[in-house]
């Protein structure tokens, strides 16, 4: 009786499948070319005449491999669409149109941390508190789509480009160097500028990114309880 | 000569109506075709497999590792809610298409 699983992996040697891709599609190859071969002796054909049938039908697309790794890579692709880029870029849209909403409605009550000392941090409350929710909404939305844990933490993660863009575009700490260097900034307040830079950072980036985390490990915990085995009664 | 898009529509088609009510292994959707069109329809493993892991990555078909009887793993094949909402228009498209050649060939024969 022949190995089928070998042959299959045989026929897919020269293909670009990495290990485990390629052992699952031989094994798959394997079951389909094992009942052909034993369907066709139950028909009452020899088994040598059996195997040749399956044999046949393995090498009759001298394509296959090359066709089996394309559709497989669309798949790939397709996964990684749904599971990160997708609820990614969703939820960092819907990040920054919550941000300009709030402002532009006039809602953007400034919790201002530190008042009376040398350092202040403004935080966007309303922004904040809707930063656990789009959090958890991204990595839920990964999740269902089949996401691993570190692809539901990306997905949940990704308005951080938001934040350092906030970050870097709000004070204007990117055109700073371009502006000292033309003279259109004075000294002192360059100095001002990276006096308070941390604070900015603080609280443009490090407290909403924190924010984001809790919702995100709010879904990761649940999935954690669900895979969990129930109590022994 | 049938386009490569019709072939691949009315494969589609086949194998979510095999799967409709049950989940099925790659062989016996080939099997299942075969028997319920009359041999008209007939998969080999390198029509049918690319096929089928297409329809997957789209999530019209979900497969699962399972074991056969004798302890060989086996990858079996559903059809998804994607997949459901995917037939009904697809069976309707097909119809119409035969009742359109019908009429056709009719109207030669006339």
């Amino acid at each position: 009786m022949r190995d089928w699983e070998r042959e299959a992996q045989r026929r897919l040697e020269n293909t670009n499948f990495p290990a485990a891709g390629r052992d699952e599609v031989a094994r798959e190859l394997a079951d389909y070319l094992e009942e052909v071969s034993s369907d066709a002796q139950h028909r009452g054909l020899k088994e040598s005449v059996s195997e040749d049938r399956a044999f046949t039908e393995l090498h009759e697309d001298p394509h296959l491999g090359a066709n089996l790794f394309r559709v497989c890579q669309e798949g790939n692709m397709n996964d990684r669409t749904k599971r990160l880029w997708l609820p990614g870029f969703c939820i960092l849209l819907m990040t920054e149109a919550v941000l300009y909403s709030v402002q532009l409605g006039r809602f953007d009550y400034l919790l201002w941390l530190g008042q009376g000392h040398r350092w202040r941090i403004a935080i966007n409350l309303p922004w904040l508190c809707a930063l656990p929710v789009l959090g958890a909404v991204a990595a839920y939305w990964s999740r269902r789509n089949g996401a691993g844990r570190d692809v539901q933490v990306a997905a949940g993660l990704f308005p951080l480009l938001v934040f350092f863009g906030n970050f870097f575009g709000g004070p204007g700490v990117a055109s700073l160097p371009v502006r000292l260097a033309f003279g259109q900034h004075s000294w002192g307040m360059h100095q001002l500028m990276v006096m308070y830079l941390p604070w900015i950072l603080l609280g443009w980036v490090i407290i909403p990114l924190a924010a984001l985390l809790l919702g995100v490990l709010s879904v990761l915990s649940q999935s954690n309880a669900s895979l969990r085995p129930a109590p022994d009664a | 000569m049938i386009s490569s898009n019709i072939k691949r529509g009315s494969a589609e088609l086949a194998i979510l109506s095999v799967l409709a009510d049950q989940s099925l292994h790659g062989y016996e959707i080939a099997r299942r075709i075969e028997q319920q069109t009359g041999g008209a329809l007939h998969f080999t493993l390198a029509s049918l497999y690319p096929l089928l892991y297409r329809m997957e990555s789209r999530g019209w078909l979900r497969a699962t590792w399972g074991e056969t009887p004798a302890g060989r793993a086996r990858r079996y094949y559903r059809i998804t809610a994607a997949g459901r909402k995917k037939l009904a228009p697809l069976r309707k498209e097909w119809r119409e298409l035969f009742h359109a050649l019908g009429r056709l060939a009719e109207a030669h024969h006339a």
